[in-house]
């Protein structure tokens, strides 16, 4: 297979030719290569039923409880 | 409409990373009509304000303001391909940060109930990656006023509900959650 030139050929090798666990290594290098974080225009964090749902200590508490139980 | 997603990382599209963080990217999708559409993955850069390391994971194509729009109904060409895509980067992040836990909503029921049935049909393949839970919303019932028709739910007194989903998790088609939890199998 020839070497590829354009950004999108590479992409496509990391995804067709490498396990999962390479997929991931690579995904996190690539992420890592892009420089200083996007600001995003709205916070994903807002989306959540969890930011309407939980909002005293007791419920954080009791859910991080079960989390750490996963 | 049932849809049957099978998720496999080996075959995902194209995924541009706009962030160091892994907090955004982006990948087009094709659709049934052979259109093309790019699709924004969002995970929140702040945690819940009560729950460290909890962040959510949002998903969908831009709207006219570059926001996400996720209740848009698109038709994918490959819904197994789209799931696995969004998947495979929610590990990225998570293996990038293994104490954090990622959370995804169904923005309605429907989706809501799409999301928990690939989750159960595809239990074997997800749990090798990741740890998962599911979580329901429970609202205390006050006494009964005197009036029938006085409302008797106490929306400020919700009790989250949160269980392990494993390979014996309830299938039949009634059976739904509010929010899916995701963090990354170590063992």
């Amino acid at each position: 297979m020839s070497t590829p030139n354009s950004a999108k050929n590479i992409n496509f090798i990391i995804m067709k030719d490498k396990t999962v666990e390479d997929k991931v290594l690579s995904l996190i290098e690539k992420a890592r290569l892009t420089g200083k974080p996007v600001k995003m225009k709205t916070s994903a964090r807002h989306r959540s039923s969890l930011h309407y749902i939980i909002k005293t200590k007791e419920q954080a508490d009791a859910f991080m409880a079960a989390l750490k139980a996963l | 409409m049932a849809i049957a997603v099978k998720i496999n990382f080996d075959d995902v599209y194209d995924i541009s990373t706009a962030s160091n963080e892994l907090t955004l990217a982006s990948f087009e999708t094709e659709l049934a009509n052979g259109g093309k559409k790019k699709l924004i993955i969002e995970i929140s850069p702040e945690a819940h304000d009560l729950l460290p390391n909890v962040y959510n994971l949002a998903f969908g194509p831009p709207d006219i303001n570059g926001e996400i729009d996720d209740k848009v109904q698109l038709k994918h060409k490959d819904y197994s391909k789209v799931f696995s895509t969004i998947l495979l980067h929610a590990q990225a992040y998570l293996v990038n940060n293994r104490d954090h836990f990622i959370g995804i909503d169904g923005s309605d029921n429907l989706r809501a109930l799409l999301y928990y049935r690939f989750i159960i049909n595809n239990f074997d393949y997800l749990s090798q990656y990741f740890n998962i839970g599911a979580l329901k919303y429970y609202v205390r019932i006050t006494r009964m006023g005197k009036c029938q028709y006085e409302n008797p739910f106490d929306f400020n007194d919700i009790k989250p509900d949160l269980i392990s989903i494993t390979r014996d998790s309830p299938r039949h088609l009634d059976f739904m959650y509010n929010y899916f939890i995701f963090n990354i199998n170590t063992k």
